[in-house]
């Protein structure tokens, strides 16, 4: 099957062309009766293969390009690229198939890295399941259940929620509350199983929590991700930027509406040593994302508008549709390198890889470029949702891409149903989340056919597949884990460049006067969105 | 009613179904998942009416048609695979674009292979009793030994067709086939166990080809 010249993704209007073929051909692998995955004829007799290959798809990865070609995994980690097959009868082999390798045939689909969602409140069991379906197989998480602690404090509690775990197949890396003026029972709670920091306004986001919590974030070399002070109760924006003074940090939901300085958070996008993320439900900008946003801040923050004091005022700052506008633009123009979803405190988890390409499509409709070849906005959103947050949460080493040595965690998808309906989502190499049918028939896709649990998702198969992200300093803790543990590192030193794709600094000015946003004087924004790709000409 | 888990899967496709029914009944175009789940659905149903396999086939790709879902779900919806409970017990049927399609594809035909640029031809006759199929990354030499060829101008090569392509010499016939020599290391492990190693290494054809000659093998170049 040689890689056709581009290749649609669903209803988006956006097409991927094939930078490289390396897996059809002549010699391409074929399984099935009949095929070239055979006994020494594409699989070598001898042992020296790996074990496990993922041949023929069409990966789309923001370091490794837009290429066909074949995954080699040994050690649930990718160990070779390229042309897969049986180097005693064929030229050029990259990935060697031996007799004992197990074989994924990814002939006609999509390959993404498995993503990774760096804003998630795990506020209840079923969030595991919305996020493997909806392509994610990294989240940054806080809070484990129904509990107001933004962070996952303190170490009686994250030692439930690391057990708890046993049962996800999902790498998970814990932020611990820092919003705190002391620094002791940050590091307490860092070492007893965190691997970053989490300032919430609603629990303060002053100068001294936030000065102490850089100390802390530097001492330990994890991220400080910050939900600013919305009320500016004791900083507006520009007095958070004055106090991170240059220092590395992550800046959650920079639009604003889920949470931070009103109405001019996003000026501090655009900076050199701010990584800014946005929450899913104002990307791409829709025309009822104003009227939700009302409901859902008000819902989340115990707000009580129209009866208590203050509560419309603040709720009407917050909720800003030309600040929305602006985002989807600054994504487009990779100011912005991050989306994330805020999962259940304002997000929702199953939709963060499916809103960024929507945002992609919108842009494209809206601010054009791209054509039939729409290569560069594709990686450039994919980044989004995958090495990008690797990177800012110091996992880049593990995860975020399919280069060599990264954990083997990769979403396979049908191009037309692309980024829908993840057909197979892999976790160090083994099949974790999928579709599959009805138990008891013939085939494995007879109706009914659903997107749920693979096999490496039972019994004690996650702990096998899954990676437990902590600081140095909980590195040796005593967990009821046994996932293998995996050390974040290089967060402290990140600048913009560090974005892959999404690198673009420049000077956003938020002018409430006019309503207006720019970005190096000139005005970014977008129109509301009437309806967006990947949608309804699939869902239920 | 001691469900068993094959009757509740039946009644996620029933419930899908009965949604997508309303939505249709209100006059609205279907989606992907609409138009799956009410194929699938009503299938089934015409099994437990009573109608037999091909008849269950046949009306499957005439429950909705192109104007009936939205844009584009006619392609997406490309494959179902149901198991309708008849009389003599469940079966599988596998409906291929059932909205694209009015009838099921016709799967008799046998193109011939597509053959790559290749310089070696050889007459091949099927000597044996029955059909014996040949894909693309076999040592061609030593195929089944009721093959009659010149075994010794097959000797590293491999039939000239794209993988999964297979050539079906039927018993009693010959035809033409074009071939490739290997590449990469050139060693044959496996295959019809003829050479077992380097195809290069000094005196492995005249070794194989006396095996070839020991166990029987037809060779018109002998």
């Amino acid at each position: 099957m040689p890689a056709p010249d581009r290749i649609a993704l669903g209803d988006g209007d956006l097409w991927v062309r094939p930078e490289r073929d390396d897996a059809g051909g002549p010699d391409e692998i074929v399984p099935g009766w009949g095929g070239t995955h055979r006994d020494g004829l594409g699989v070598r007799a001898e042992r020296g293969g790996v074990d496990m290959a993922v041949v023929g798809g069409l990966v789309l990865d923001p370091t490794i390009g837009v290429r066909q070609t074949s995954i080699g995994i040994r050690g649930g980690r990718v160990c070779a690229i390229g042309r897969a097959g049986n180097p005693d009868i064929m030229d050029g082999i990259d990935v060697v198939l031996d007799s004992q390798t197990a074989l994924l045939d990814a002939r006609g689909m999509v390959i993404t890295p498995g993503g990774v969602d760096c804003h998630m409140h795990w506020l209840s069991p079923q969030l595991g399941e919305a996020a493997l379906a909806g392509g994610i197989t990294t989240i940054v998480a806080q809070d484990y259940g129904p509990i107001w602690n933004l962070g996952a404090n303190p170490a009686a509690g994250l030692r439930v929620a690391w057990a708890a775990l046993e049962e996800t197949p999902l790498n998970v890396a814990f932020l611990v509350r820092a919003s705190t003026s002391r620094p002791e029972g940050v590091e307490e709670s860092l070492a007893a199983g965190g691997a970053g920091l989490k300032i919430h306004e609603d629990v303060a986001a002053g100068p001294e929590q936030l000065r102490c919590a850089l100390d802390v974030a530097d001492r330990h070399d994890v991220q400080l991700a910050i939900h600013t002070d919305g009320l500016n109760e004791a900083l507006r924006a520009a007095d958070t930027a004055r106090v991170l003074d240059g220092r590395t940090a992550h800046l959650y939901h920079i639009e604003g509406v889920g949470g931070g300085h009103a109405p001019d958070l996003l000026s501090l996008a655009g900076r050199e040593r701010l990584i800014t993320s946005s929450t899913n439900p104002t990307v791409p900008y829709g025309v009822g994302a104003e009227a939700e946003h009302l409901a859902m801040v008000a819902a989340v923050h115990l707000l009580e508008p129209g009866a208590r004091a203050g509560d419309a005022a603040i709720l009407r700052a917050r909720v800003r549709a030309w600040t929305m506008a602006a985002e989807s633009a600054l994504h487009d123009l990779g100011v912005i390198p991050i989306l994330s979803s805020d999962s259940q405190g304002m997000g929702r988890i199953a939709e963060t890889v499916r809103r960024a390409f929507q945002c992609a499509a919108a842009m494209k409709a809206q601010r054009g470029g791209g054509g039939t070849d729409d290569n560069e906005r594709v990686l450039r959103f994919l980044a989004k949702v995958t090495v990008n947050p690797a990177v800012a949460h110091g996992l880049a080493a593990h995860v975020g891409t399919l280069r060599e040595g990264r954990l083997a965690d990769m979403v396979i998808w049908r191009p037309d149903l692309f980024p829908v309906r993840p057909e197979l989502v892999l976790k160090a190499g083994m099949p974790a989340w999928g579709a599959s049918g009805a138990g008891g028939a013939t085939t494995m896709m007879t109706e009914p056919v659903r997107i749920g649990p693979q096999i490496a998702a039972t019994g004690a198969g996650p702990g096998q597949v899954s990676l437990a992200f902590l600081a140095g300093s909980a590195m040796a803790a005593d967990l009821p884990t046994t996932r293998e543990r995996a050390q974040v590192s290089d967060c402290r030193a990140l600048t913009a460049a560090d974005m892959v794709g999404n690198s673009r600094t420049g000077t956003v000015v938020v002018d409430p006067g006019s309503e207006t946003v720019t970005l190096d004087g000139e005005p970014v924004g977008c129109d509301p969105v009437t309806e967006v790709a990947y949608s309804r000409r699939y869902l239920l | 009613m001691r469900l068993l888990p094959a009757e509740q899967e039946r009644l996620n496709i029933f419930l899908a179904a009965e949604l997508a029914r309303r939505r249709r009944g209100r006059g609205l175009r279907l989606s992907q998942a609409e138009a799956a789940a009410l194929i699938a659905d009503e299938t089934m149903e015409l099994a437990r009416d009573g109608l037999g396999y091909a008849e269950v086939e046949r009306r499957g790709y005439g429950l909705l048609g192109p104007d009936d879902v939205l844009d584009g779900v006619a392609e997406l919806v490309d494959r179902i695979e149901l198991e309708p409970v008849f009389a003599d017990g469940p079966r599988l049927v596998v409906l291929v674009h059932p909205i694209a399609r009015d009838a099921p594809p016709d799967l008799t035909g046998d193109p011939e292979p597509a053959w790559l640029d290749a310089d070696t031809t050889l007459r091949v006759e099927n000597a044996g009793p029955v059909a014996i199929g040949v894909t693309s990354h076999f040592h061609f030499f030593e195929t089944n030994r009721e093959l009659r060829f010149d075994r010794r101008a097959a000797w590293g090569m491999r039939l000239a067709v794209a993988p999964g392509t297979k050539v079906v010499f039927p018993p009693g016939d010959a035809r033409e086939v074009r071939l490739v020599p290997f590449a990469g290391a050139r060693v044959i492990r496996g295959h019809g166990g003829l050479v077992d190693g380097p195809l290069d290494a000094p005196g492995a054809l005249d070794a194989a080809l006396e095996l070839a000659r020991q166990r029987g093998y037809a060779d018109a170049g002998a």
